[in-house]
């Protein structure tokens, strides 16, 4: 069976770490070029479901997929594919940035020095497009050599957002890129999300529901192990289908917005 | 009063903060008075001449004839033939045991490791005065198997385990997230390793070193039983010469010169020598290790 070079799917996928089931029944068909939110409370597998999407999790013991998992036009878990052309076609940010202890400028282009070290001429255009992309070459672009440690917390998610942007990836996964910052950096990265979903599939996992409701486009509600609900934000947020889900939109908006 | 004591814990202070203070106070006077000792004793031998007891390959008690030349480079030879044979095998294996092991295969791994950093130096000097000298002995040919190259090898395999251990811990403690990302963005494991992990864990690394390196300057028994125990400098960086090393001088010497005037004041000087030379690698190491904080 082949897919198109666009597709993004679970199909009947089951996940479960040392047997013991996290995620079931998973079916779900990713819309492209839109910010599809994962909703669910803390422990639901919402990261466990994005690190399964790039294979992320091939190092833990005892972590298992069943059922396809599609990822433009392949399934990922068949024998023989490629983890790391898949990882560079599906990029990821973390919770908390990870910045490697150099300079601004050797961090944004670290992901594609390595896969085009020929192309050493354009790394300082890569670096400026993709800063810039980021919403960061404003306030970087006079300490491009100074150490990325001494960013803030605002700036070095942004940066790793772009050097995951400079591997070219179609597909973006996000978990809770918002979690660690304060309110203003946060609509700094909200806004950024919204620039890159013109050209990019976003999935991204977080908790705060008004942070959703500003730039989802569909949502998956997780519970019990499974998608509980799923549909348009707007339909999601009006209409919630079922009681599970009202009780946690509620509680959810009362406590974080 | 003390100025030097954290102030609020000045007055009221229970017993026990006193007795920490006192120990603390009872450690640093024992290092001042250690090296002060080892200084003062070998100044008659600076007195002579500094820079030709540092060259001098003459070591005659009989004479009062002391220089300290084959030493030195002895002990310079045997701990960089140590190093240059211990560095490659414990980084592979740190590597190996940090990122590729599972974890309780890793644990089985370390503690073998362990277990050989702690065994005493006497252990490895008898096995290597067993067996490695006949194998050097067998494998190049020579007339006796007691060399500078058996005690370098035998000293690489000493702290082969140190280095491998601690430079284990310090890859280990990089957190996992670093390889994450660098996974993320398409390295292979090897790879994240080299350019993300690797530079996080550089300083702990060299602390490593710095630490075995330590230990295999300092060995005495082991080397005594391996080296040949004879005063020169080999022509031509003969690697399959006996020769002598600073400890094992001392070891071999020490009992039949304490208080006798010029030999002992000599053999103090090698141990002063010997002093700073694992005083300027212990600051080394903690410094960088310090560092390893940022
Ligand atoms: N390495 C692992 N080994 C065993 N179980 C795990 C592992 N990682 C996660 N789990 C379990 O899988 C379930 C889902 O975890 P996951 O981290 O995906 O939740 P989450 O929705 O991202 O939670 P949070 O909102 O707190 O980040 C949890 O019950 C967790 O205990
Ligand atoms: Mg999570």
């Amino acid at each position: 069976m082949k897919k198109s070079e666009e597709n993004l799917e679970f199909i009947n996928v089951e996940i479960t770490y040392n047997g013991k089931p996290v995620l079931t029944g998973l079916s779900y068909n990713f819309s492209k070029s839109a910010v599809t939110c994962i909703l669910g409370s803390s422990g639901s597998g919402k990261t466990t479901l994005l690190r399964s999407l790039s294979r992320l999790n091939d190092r833990i013991r005892g972590f298992k997929v069943r059922g396809e998992v599609w990822v433009a036009g392949e399934e990922i878990y068949y024998n023989g594919v490629d983890v790391y052309h898949l990882r560079r076609k599906i990029g990821m940010i973390f919770q908390s940035p990870c910045i490697f202890p150099t300079s601004v400028y050797e961090n944004v282009i670290f992901g594609f020095k390595y896969h085009h070290p020929e192309r050493k001429k354009e790394f300082p255009q890569i670096a400026e497009r993709y800063l810039k992309e980021a919403y960061l070459w404003d306030e970087v672009k006079d300490r491009l050599q100074k150490p990325a440690q001494n960013l803030s917390q605002g700036q070095k998610q942004r940066l790793s957002i772009a050097r995951a942007l400079a591997v070219e990836p179609e597909i973006l996964l996000m978990d809770e890129p918002t979690a660690s910052l304060d309110p203003v950096s946060s609509d700094a990265i909200e806004n950024l999300i919204f620039s890159l979903k013109e050209k990019r599939t976003i999935i991204m996992a977080t908790h705060n529901i008004a942070q959703t409701r500003r730039i989802a486009d569909d949502i998956l509600f997780l519970y019990d192990g499974t998608i509980w609900e799923q549909g348009k934000a707007t339909e999601f947020f009006e209409r919630p289908q079922k009681e599970e889900t009202r009780i946690f939109l509620e509680g959810g908006s009362s406590s974080s917005s | 009063m003390f100025p030097f004591i954290v102030p609020d814990r000045r007055r009221n202070a229970d017993p026990l903060f006193w007795s920490t203070v006192f120990s603390a106070g009872l450690v640093l006077a024992t290092a001042v008075i250690f090296s002060s000792y080892l200084f003062w004793e070998s100044l008659p031998v600076w007195d002579q001449g500094l820079w030709a007891f540092l060259t001098s390959v003459e070591w005659d008690p009989g004479e009062d004839v002391y220089g300290a030349g084959a030493m030195i480079y002895g002990s310079l030879i045997v701990t960089s033939l140590a190093l240059l044979f211990a560095l490659p095998f414990a980084l592979c294996g740190a590597i190996t045991a940090s990122e590729f092991l599972s974890p309780r295969a890793r644990l089985v791994f370390k503690g073998a490791m362990e277990t050989m950093a702690g065994a005493p130096g006497v252990v490895y000097g008898l096995l290597g005065a067993a067996m490695l000298s006949l194998w050097v002995k067998d494998f190049f040919g020579l007339i006796d198997g007691s060399t500078l190259f058996t005690a370098g090898i035998l000293l690489g395999i000493m702290i082969l385990p140190t280095i491998m251990t601690l430079a284990e811990d310090a890859i280990h403690s990089v957190p996992g997230e670093y390889r994450d990302t660098a996974l993320s963005l398409g390295l292979t494991p090897l790879q994240a390793f080299f350019k993300a992990v690797a530079p996080r864990a550089l300083p702990g690394i060299i602390g490593a070193v710095l630490l075995g390196l330590g230990r295999a300057l300092g060995e005495t028994i082991a080397v005594m039983l391996v080296i040949g125990g004879l005063d020169i400098i080999p022509m031509g960086l003969d690697l399959f010469s006996p020769g002598q090393n600073i400890p094992s001088k001392l070891g071999r010497e020490a009992a039949e010169a304490i208080g006798s005037g010029m030999h002992w004041n000599a053999l103090i000087a090698l141990g002063a020598i010997l002093f700073t030379g694992t005083m300027m690698l212990t600051a080394a190491g903690s410094w960088l290790l310090r560092r390893r904080a940022v």
